[in-house]
């Protein structure tokens, strides 16, 4: 399993959405005691990422007919892939239940100081006080946040420019999955959220994106990315 | 830059957008404004806000539109900024280049002027006295403008400032930087 969680955070810093995919372990155990098996679930993957890139295609089709079927309230498992596992690894994970939580504040703050850090190390010197200002907002184009990396955890940032900003944490020999949020920013959260007139798009304190069809087509397009098991 | 931008505009506007007929558009939006004019009691000054409102709430998420379709990145000064809006923004969405026009000493004003304006066709302003002088018929591309701005941290002032409706030789909206907003913090965890 190398797909860890997945975080959206508004312009007002509010973590809007979160999904966390299962695990067998609890977070601080997997922490401490992975690092051999790890090793072996990477090397499988990398042998055979082609052989995970169909499911791909077929489960971007399917998002429709899944979503319309979940108007009758209950929740449905993606219909993304048959395989057990996958399955296994959505549903025992959770969604939007860490959004006020200390490591959703956490993540935030390492990500704002990080991202902070990189701006400042290369601004250049502005002529107008103007220049200035726009140099000082925080989005600008200088230097950008790409994703940072521990022992065992490698995280993934995507900045929009109007604030959104988009997290995924992974295994750490993850390839770059940064393309892969932009996807979601400019697909997914656009299709569901943002053309969507029942959904807000600026959230108010502790307002959380419980769309199920966007739940679904989160979970569909993570579950069909070779990274997702291992 | 400027004919760079020019060029993405066009390829945008053939490429990537949907489009509707443009008197379907234009007589839609006639009958929103006739309506506001009647639920206010020809009260202008109100329908001017509640266009300006309803293009307020449009912006903020035209802006992600925007953004997905043109994939540019952040402007480097207000200047830029003026060309996106004229050769990109109004370009995709309304098929129209406005030219951007008398800067202000200080570069934080600057106007647009609609050579043509699509919302106006087919229109003539009611003909009561008042409606020349108060109404701003197409007051909802300010709205849009001001709210599409606001998502990128441009918190700018935006207004009409004439109208052909209105008998004027051209039909301007003035743009004024105020302030770019301080990026967000995260609110004290006590």
């Amino acid at each position: 399993m190398a797909i860890y969680s997945f975080w959206i955070y508004d312009r007002h810093c509010n973590c809007i959405y979160s999904r966390e995919y299962g695990t067998s372990a609890s977070e601080t155990v997997k922490a401490s005691s992975r690092s051999t098996p790890k090793r072996l679930s990477s090397a499988h993957f990398s042998n055979n990422p082609m052989e995970n890139a169909p499911s791909a295609t077929i489960s971007s089709h399917s998002t429709l007919n899944s979503s319309v079927s979940t108007l009758s309230g209950q929740r449905k498992t993606s219909s993304s892939s048959n395989n057990p596992k996958i399955q296994e690894l959505i549903q025992k994970g959770s969604v939007n239940t860490q959004n006020n939580n200390n490591m959703s504040k956490l993540l935030f703050g390492t990500l704002f100081s990080l991202k902070k850090i990189a701006v400042s190390l290369c601004t250049p010197p502005a002529e107008t006080a103007q220049e200035e200002e726009f140099y000082v907002s925080n989005l600008n184009n200088f230097n950008k946040l790409r994703s940072f990396q521990t022992l065992n955890y490698k995280c993934h940032f995507y900045e929009t420019i109007n604030g959104l900003r988009f997290v995924v944490v992974t295994d750490p020999n993850a390839r770059d999955l940064q393309t892969s949020l932009v996807d979601i920013y400019q697909h997914i959260y656009m299709d569901n959220v943002v053309r969507n007139p029942l959904m807000p798009v600026e959230f108010r304190e502790g307002e959380v994106i419980s769309n199920d069809r966007f739940v679904l087509a989160i979970d569909d397009y993570w579950s069909s990315i070779p990274e997702f098991v291992n | 830059m400027s004919k760079q931008i020019k060029q993405l505009g066009e390829d945008i506007w053939k490429t990537k957008v949907d489009k509707v007929n443009s008197e379907l558009f234009t007589l839609t939006y006639g009958s929103i404004v006739a309506q506001l004019c009647r639920d206010f009691n020809y009260n202008y000054e109100e329908v001017n806000a509640q266009t300006f409102r309803m293009g307020y709430n449009i912006g903020v998420r035209l802006i992600d539109e925007f953004l997905q379709k043109t994939q540019l990145p952040r402007c480097s000064n207000f200047r830029d900024m003026a060309e996106v809006v004229s050769k990109v923004g109004f370009k995709i969405f309304l098929n129209i280049v406005p030219t951007v026009t008398n800067w202000s000493a200080d570069v934080s004003t600057f106007s647009l002027v609609l050579t043509e304006n699509p919302l106006a066709d087919f229109v003539e302003l009611p003909d009561d006295g008042k409606a020349t002088k108060e109404l701003w018929y197409s007051n909802i591309l300010c709205g849009v403008l001001r709210g599409a701005l606001e998502m990128v941290q441009l918190d700018c002032e935006i207004a009409f400032v004439s109208d052909v409706l209105r008998g004027d030789e051209t039909t301007e909206m003035r743009v004024r930087l105020v302030q770019v907003l301080k990026d967000e913090i995260p609110a004290g965890d006590q």
